[in-house]
């Protein structure tokens, strides 16, 4: 190798300091006439399989390393091999994770396989002895340095016969080795004092140029990712901060010229790249063994509890023998898992659910009968037709993935285990990188810029939606979305500079679940930091993670899968009766199959969307087979299939695309409806191998691979076209094809989802209450708490206020009625709620406010939340709320200044009507005793108003309704225009509407979900479902409807007036 | 002997007097708030905005929601500085002892004025009548014996009505039956407590509670919300103290958060008001510095020049600021009604002569500068960009120039020498400046 390489160089994994992608970085060098390069950036190897990759593409070779840096000290390491490399992760971990983590200190003990290329003087002093000398035993003259090791015992500066003098770079370029220590000479600031230090010290130099930058003009790019950094603004920036103007990626011949009168300097640099270049390669997967050593071991473990599960989940008892199918299929699996070495993962994933009762094993994992054994799915791949190959083919090289959901309070404790079951030191969470983004580049830079945080906003609240189409800088200037905006300088400069820096990482975060388990430390293959949540997480996101052999299990939260164990538990509680969570199946059950049909499904997981429900109403089916296909056609860029999937399933005739299709997708109406259609239809029509069927599917799910789809769809067109089939049947179908772009689902997948629907559906059925009051508890649902309590009074239920005695934290349901939980109000404190609920544990109910005062240690303001709830009504013994607040203040004033009061508490009447309301309101979010349409009922009076459960009757016709807003979600049209769906309900019923994109735009800034509403439109019906498509609204409580009343009022207030 | 107390009550200050400078406003709902700000709320509404439900102090973003043909005026805090002192001075014909609360609430103690003026009544309706004719401004007069009833009446015949007497004797009758959240000087929590929770909604009911009763909930605050009930107030009448200041208040030409840029312009401020310093003979003890940015934003900072006591003065090149330095930070948000009137660009008001403390160098631009690069770097903190600059020297103190004498065995000679360079340098500038003006000689660092 000639020619000079860059050893130190940035690339924007140096987090807010480097200015150039690692694909930039690669392909400049190799125009540059560079064939290796370095990259080192700052603390981190967060980008290290990109650029492993890249490099390969370019035909570059890569050299790995890190600069390390810490308040004192900087050094770059660079890996001589997999040695040095495993060196460096572990350097790099406890430089995030030790507090007093010492650069100098770690490297005097730990520096094996690495090349170490410093600048401060103080780490030079102190390294010098211990690593050169080492180097000195396999080359250099005996006696140099012969100290005893350890700590106390490093090298004074400055002392002579403490340095080792002589020439040990020569002697070693003689050889042909490599130091472990240089002084790292950066052109220009302070080269000539390094170079004075290191002859000193006797420490043999290397030539670099500290590379940020593609560019000298990138410096101005630089420094403003400093500012943005350091929260600053650019006439504050620290200059000892900021890389110089002359970091630049140079070509050799600048850098020879740089460093004309070191020659040596540039010679080390030859021989380090030499030495680091090497051909790194991570393959295999990496990940522990369950059973001890032998993978055949792990296997017959499996293959045992997979028969053993099998037997249970098929209900066959002890001497019998499983069907021939069943046994057919666990061999089949089996001998592929052990063919690919995941018997321990399988295991594994199994130690962990078989702790937690209630899990749901999801994703492509749900098509195998070896987790179906297991217990970690619970979907019978053979009943319901789940291909295992899409979960685990012999021609797939990435690594399996099982997910799993838990509920979601019990995450963490199932992540507390598995971090110690295999120790912290074994396991680490998944990293999200997070990038800057368009609306956040042009926010950080504007505010860099000084601008006022009103005029940010403005503009970058209109930028979101354009961003990404159209990336022209002038954009802004010629927009209409930007008519009415004054943009003159310095926007322009602005949004320019945001368009460079656009996609830049800036820090990272905890993936919602991925966890890293490996046999020995994870140090040893990829650097670790500690996150702010506390555990520890790698420094790379999935897909790196992935790459470089760490196989992922995510362990993810689930809100339902708490709401159906708390169900089960109350109806245990309530009523004796015991569901068994494993064996239950509630698939058959007529009620829950009509209530599924209906589309009566609120608070029913992944079916109580306003979407999802009308789309039942379309398909009135409610058979398991169906919902599968609803819970996965129901994606973003899906729509006029869902049309036409209904149309078909009505009986629509519908001519055949390709008999190929017919046979593949004929349970599914011809239309590809789960993920793996994509690949079976591209191996039938055109040809695909499994390799490229799959890789087709995943190009679809992932937004930086729009190459490699254009080559698919070349590749499809081409294999299709060879086929004979027509044109435009070809065009029809890639069409198809990309409506799965985004996020779509496997068949697996949405079995194993519609069976936790089921389960919820039929928990809804059948104890309505419980299933309400856990649906609220748990929240996180679609919907607001309140439009839950609307469902509930809809459902029949009675809605009772929180009380003293009879509220528990979380709501509670028991027959027809839900009990408001003391976790609904708001401004009471956890001590104060844990206090209230302590006392009544110890003491039984409370019999009075003066006692409950006397039992309860607890914050006066958290008793005048629970006045205003009206907990203590039922124990007040005909005092008014506002006498108990006075009796509270009475009592805390007596303590407080040991005397007692004579006087009787004072007369005060109870709290007028409004107050009450507005209390309700301020302490639990809305109202419960009412719905708040009917305060208006006044102003509602004469108004010619179609009641929400009637509209049915009105189909074409133009009507007017009254609404509460409920939830609205807001899409694109193909020609970019915003428009809204939006659900209201009254006091009947809760029903659909739509906003086409020129309402919406009139009236979408009217919209919010503090008051009530009129909406004129057309009622509208598709398969019996009904809409409405709204052409006018006013306010309800607002001056306008006077004018369009013949009689006026002259006080027409809102709900917040009313109260305020 | 019986008192008269007036109040003037302008509702709505900040709109009045935009509507008089803008009388197509008028008619109209109007608030005044900071357009674009984030979180900016209403500072003032005017009646047809109270009318449509928009409140003080609620988010101008829900004030939109309210009222959708609602105009927006962003807040200019010197024309409401202006317009209340004229008030203020056409109040004073009446009697000398007139006190501005805030914006648009003024009283005046017209007791033992009756062979002057006739009746309080009449007085009364004078003043409102003299407010419109003269500045356009539409007011409401209480009357009664103390301040606290006399602010009712006014509020309370608002917004047509012209004067409300209270008899002297009367005010605890007055005040019974009204609202409890009528009574000014109620705060905000104070308030809240007492209607919204203890449900205390009249003056009456406030009336009857037992005064222990009232301890455990208001503390110290009892026996006056007590006396409050009863409408007794002995607070007196009290005018505005003013103080001499020499103010200087640069508006950007362009918004900026250069530090170079922003420090050059306080650079040519602080030659001017040293000039200033040293034409009218005088010596600041206090610096104030205040940083208005493109948000509205308002920062304030200001240290003391010059030690306290004598033996404990400091060189003034050491960079630090010298001797009890009572640097405090405050945001200020302009146009609470809070801030006084502002000082001219004049000195008025009498100098005092002692000269306790005072630093004879903060005279001279280059070390008067360096305070004020100091409180710059702590008023300066955001990175917002800066729109207005204003610097003010108050408490300002003729020298006893006797103090040169002893200056020699204070300063050690060498800085004494570097002083005594820079004052003949000044004079020279100066007179450079006399005659040929002040383009004529510039400092390197305030040219772009």
């Amino acid at each position: 190798m000639s020619g000079f390489t860059h050893l130190h160089v940035h690339s924007y994994y140096s987090m807010m300091r480097g200015t150039a992608s690692i694909e930039e970085l690669c392909c400049v060098a190799r125009a540059r006439g560079m064939n290796a390069l370095a990259l080192t950036d700052t603390n981190g190897l967060y980008g290290l399989l990109i650029f492993l990759q890249t490099a390969k593409e370019v035909g570059i070779r890569p050299i790995i390393g890190a600069e390390l840096v810490t308040d004192e000290e900087r050094a770059v390491v660079l890996a001589e091999g997999r040695r040095g490399y495993e060196t460096l992760c572990r350097l790099l971990s406890h430089r995030h994770c030790d507090d007093r983590f010492s650069l100098a200190h770690a490297l005097v003990h730990d520096h094996e396989g690495v090349v170490v290329l410093s600048d401060s003087a103080r780490l030079l002093r102190e390294l010098a002895g211990p690593l050169l000398r080492q180097a000195g035993v396999d080359g250099r003259p005996a006696g140099a340095g012969q100290r005893p090791r350890g700590r106390g015992h490093l090298p004074r500066p400055g002392g002579s016969g403490h340095a080792p003098r002589g020439a040990p770079a020569s002697v070693l370029a003689q050889k042909g080795g490599v130091a472990r220590l240089y002084a790292e000479l950066r052109p220009g600031g302070t080269a000539p004092e390094v170079m004075r230090l290191a002859r000193e010290l006797g420490i043999p130099s290397v030539a670099t140029n500290a590379v940020h930058f593609l560019d000298p003009a990138e410096f101005i790019i630089h420094r403003l990712l400093r500012a943005i950094d350091c929260n600053t603004k650019l006439s504050r920036l620290d200059p000892a901060g900021l890389a110089p103007r002359s970091a630049w990626l140079k070509p050799p011949h600048e850098m020879a010229k740089a460093f004309a009168r070191s020659p040596e300097a540039l010679e080390n640099v030859v021989r380090i790249a030499a030495a680091c270049a090497v051909d790194w390669e991570f393959r295999g997967f990496v990940f522990p063994d369950f059973a001890g050593p032998g993978k055949d071991h792990a296997l017959e473990m499996l293959r045992a509890r997979s028969y053993e599960g099998a037997r249970h989940r098929y209900g066959i008892p002890k001497g019998e023998e499983l069907s021939c199918e069943i046994v057919e299929r666990l061999e089949h699996e089996l001998a592929i898992i052990g063919e690919k070495g995941f018997a321990s993962y399988f295991l594994i994933v199994e130690d962990i659910i078989s702790r937690f009762p209630r899990t749901c094993g999801r994703g492509s994992a749900a098509a195998s009968i070896v987790s179906y054994s297991l217990g970690i799915t619970h979907v019978d791949p053979i009943e319901h037709r789940l291909f295992f190959e899409r979960f685990l083919n012999p021609g797939r090289k990435d690594a399996p993935d099982i997910d799993v959901d838990f509920p979601w309070d019990e995450r963490d404790e199932v992540l507390g285990y598995v971090f110690e079951k295999y120790g912290t030191e074994r396991v680490a969470m998944v990293a999200n990188h997070v990038c800057l983004r368009a609306r956040a580049a042009v926010r950080e830079i504007a505010k860099v810029y000084g601008l006022p945080e009103g005029e940010i906003a403005r503009v970058t609240g209109r930028l979101g939606q354009l961003w990404g189409r159209e990336r022209l800088p002038g954009l802004v200037r010629s927009h209409p979305l930007f008519r009415d905006i004054d943009l003159g300088p310095p926007w322009p400069e602005i949004v320019e500079l945001a368009l460079a820096i656009d996609g830049f990482p800036r820090h990272l975060s905890v993936h919602c679940g991925g966890v890293i388990i490996v046999p020995d430390a994870i140090s040893r293959h990829v650097p670790m930091e500690p996150a702010p949540k506390g555990v520890n997480i790698i420094q790379w996101e999935k897909d790196q993670a992935e790459d470089s052999g760490l196989v992922k299990i995510d362990l993810l939260g689930n809100r339902s899968l708490a709401v159906i164990r708390d169900v089960l538990a109350a109806v245990k509680r309530n009523y004796g009766i015991e569901i068994d969570y494993r064996t239950w199946d509630p698939l058959r059950d007529p009620a829950t199959q009509e209530l599924i049909a209906r589309g009566d499904t609120i608070g029913v997981f992944y079916v109580e969307s306003p979407a999802m429900r009308q789309l039942q109403e379309k398909t009135r089916t409610g058979d398991f087979e169906h919902l599968v296909i609803h819970s996965s056609i129901i994606r973003p860029a899906a729509n006029t299939y869902i049309g036409e999937y209904v149309r078909r399933l009505h009986g629509g005739a519908y001519a055949s695309l390709h008999p190929l299709l017919d046979e593949l997708l004929g349970e599914t109406y011809g239309i590809m409806c789960y993920q793996e259609d994509v690949t079976k239809v591209a191996m039938a029509m055109a040809g695909f191998d499994a390799v490229d069927g799959d890789g087709l599917r995943k190009a679809l799910s992932k937004k930086r691979a729009q190459k490699r789809l254009r080559d698919y769809r070349d590749q499809f067109y081409e294999g299709a076209g060879a086929r004979g089939v027509a044109r435009e049947v070809i065009d029809q179908v890639w069409e198809m094809i990309l409506s799965f772009s985004g996020y779509s689902f496997c068949k697996p997948h949405s079995a194993s989802y519609a069976l936790v629907s089921f389960k919820s559906a039929y928990l809804r059925a059948h104890y309505p209450a419980e299933f309400m009051a856990a649906v609220i508890s748990n929240q996180g649902g679609y919907y607001a708490t309140f439009a839950y309590v609307s469902e509930a009074k809809r459902m029949g239920l009675a809605v009772l206020p929180p009380d003293i005695d009879l509220s528990e934290e979380p709501y509670t349901g028991v027959g027809r009625k839900v009990r408001v939980g003391l976790m609904q109000l708001k401004g009471l404190t956890s001590a104060g709620l844990e206090a209230v609920l302590e006392g009544r544990r110890r003491g039984g109910p409370y019999r009075s406010f003066g006692e409950f005062l006397d039992r309860v240690e607890i914050d006066p303001s958290d008793v005048k939340v629970l006045i205003k709830a009206g907990c203590f009504d039922s124990i007040a013994g005909g005092r008014t709320r506002p006498q108990l607040m006075w009796q509270l203040y009475a009592v805390m004033g007596e303590r407080r200044l040991g005397a007692h009061l004579d006087d009787p508490l004072p007369e005060v009447p109870d709290y007028d009507g409004r107050t009450l309301l507005q209390h309700e309101v301020e302490v639990l979010g809305f109202l419960v005793s009412r719905h708040p349409l009917t305060l208006f009922e006044e102003e509602l009076q004469g108004i010619p108003y179609v009641e929400a459960k009637d509209l049915g009757r009105y189909v074409g016709r133009r009507v007017m309704t009254v609404g509460w807003w409920v939830t609205g979600k807001l899409v694109t049209t193909k020609t970019d225009e915003p428009m809204e769906f939006v659900s209201f309900e009254d006091t009947t019923a809760i029903y659909e509407t739509t906003f086409f994109p020129g309402v919406y735009r009139r009236f979408c800034h009217m919209l919010s979900r503090t008051r009530p509403y009129l909406l004129w439109g057309k009622v509208e019906e598709h398969f019996g479902a009904i809409t409405l498509t709204v052409d006018d609204v006013a306010y309800l409580d607002e001056p306008l409807l006077q004018r369009w009343r013949a009689r006026t009022r002259p006080d027409r207030r809102s709900l917040l007036r009313r109260l305020s | 002997m019986e008192r008269h107390i007036v109040h003037l009550d302008i509702a709505a200050f900040g709109v009045a007097v935009e509507e008089v400078r803008e009388p197509r406003l008028r008619g109209r709902p109007v608030v005044i708030g900071v357009p674009g700000a984030p979180r900016a709320t209403v500072r003032c509404a005017s009646l047809e905005a109270y009318q449509a439900g928009i409140r003080k102090g609620m988010p101008l973003v829900h004030a939109h929601r309210w009222c959708r043909d609602l105009v927006v005026v962003p807040p200019d805090e010197p024309l409401y500085r202006t317009a209340s002192r004229s008030v203020y001075e056409l109040l004073e014909e009446f009697s000398p002892l007139v006190e501005p609360a805030s914006y648009g609430h003024l009283f005046v103690d017209m007791s033992g004025t009756r062979r002057l003026f006739g009746a309080p009544r009449d007085a009364g309706a004078k003043m409102r009548r003299e407010i419109a004719s003269r500045l356009s401004l539409q007011g409401t007069v209480g009357i009664a014996a103390n301040k606290l009833v006399s602010r009712v009446a006014a509020r309370l015949i608002q917004p047509e009505g012209d004067v409300c007497e209270v008899a002297c004797g009367g005010e605890a009758a007055f005040l019974a039956p009204l609202q409890v959240r009528l009574l000014p000087g109620l705060r905000q929590g104070t308030e809240e407590v007492l209607v919204d929770e203890l449900n205390i909604r009249l003056v009456r009911q406030l009336a009857g509670i037992p005064i222990g009763y009232l301890a455990v909930v208001f503390g110290r605050f009892a026996p006056v919300l007590h006396q409050w009930a009863l409408g007794i107030d002995r607070t007196p009448v009290r005018p505005p103290r003013r103080a001499p200041a020499i103010v200087e208040e640069v508006s950007l030409a362009e918004d900026t958060n250069d530090d170079r840029r922003l420090l050059a312009e306080l650079y040519v401020m602080t030659e001017r008001a040293a000039r200033r310093l040293r034409d009218g003979g005088v010596v600041a003890r206090q610096l104030v510095l205040t940083v208005r940015y493109a948000d509205h934003v308002e920062r304030v900072q200001r240290t003391r020049l010059g030690g306290r006591a004598r033996g404990n003065r400091c060189a003034p090149g050491d960079g630090r600021i010298q001797g009890d330095r009572r640097a405090s930070g405050d945001v200020r948000v302009p146009g609470d009604g809070r801030s006084s009137g502002g000082g001219r660009a004049r000195v008025e008001g009498r100098v005092r002569l002692d000269t306790d403390g005072c630093d004879e160098t903060t005279t001279l631009d280059m070390h008067l500068f360096r305070h004020v690069e100091s409180l710059f770097f702590q008023a300066c903190d955001r990175r917002q960009r800066v729109r207005r600059l204003s610097i003010m020297l108050t408490d300002l103190v003729a020298p006893d120039r006797q103090l040169d004498l002893f200056a020699s065995t204070l300063l050690p000679s060498a800085r004494q020498d570097g002083v005594q360079r820079d004052r003949e340098l000044i004079a020279a500038i100066d007179r450079i400046r006399d005659t040929y003006g002040v383009e004529a000689i510039r400092r390197g660092r305030v040219l772009s």
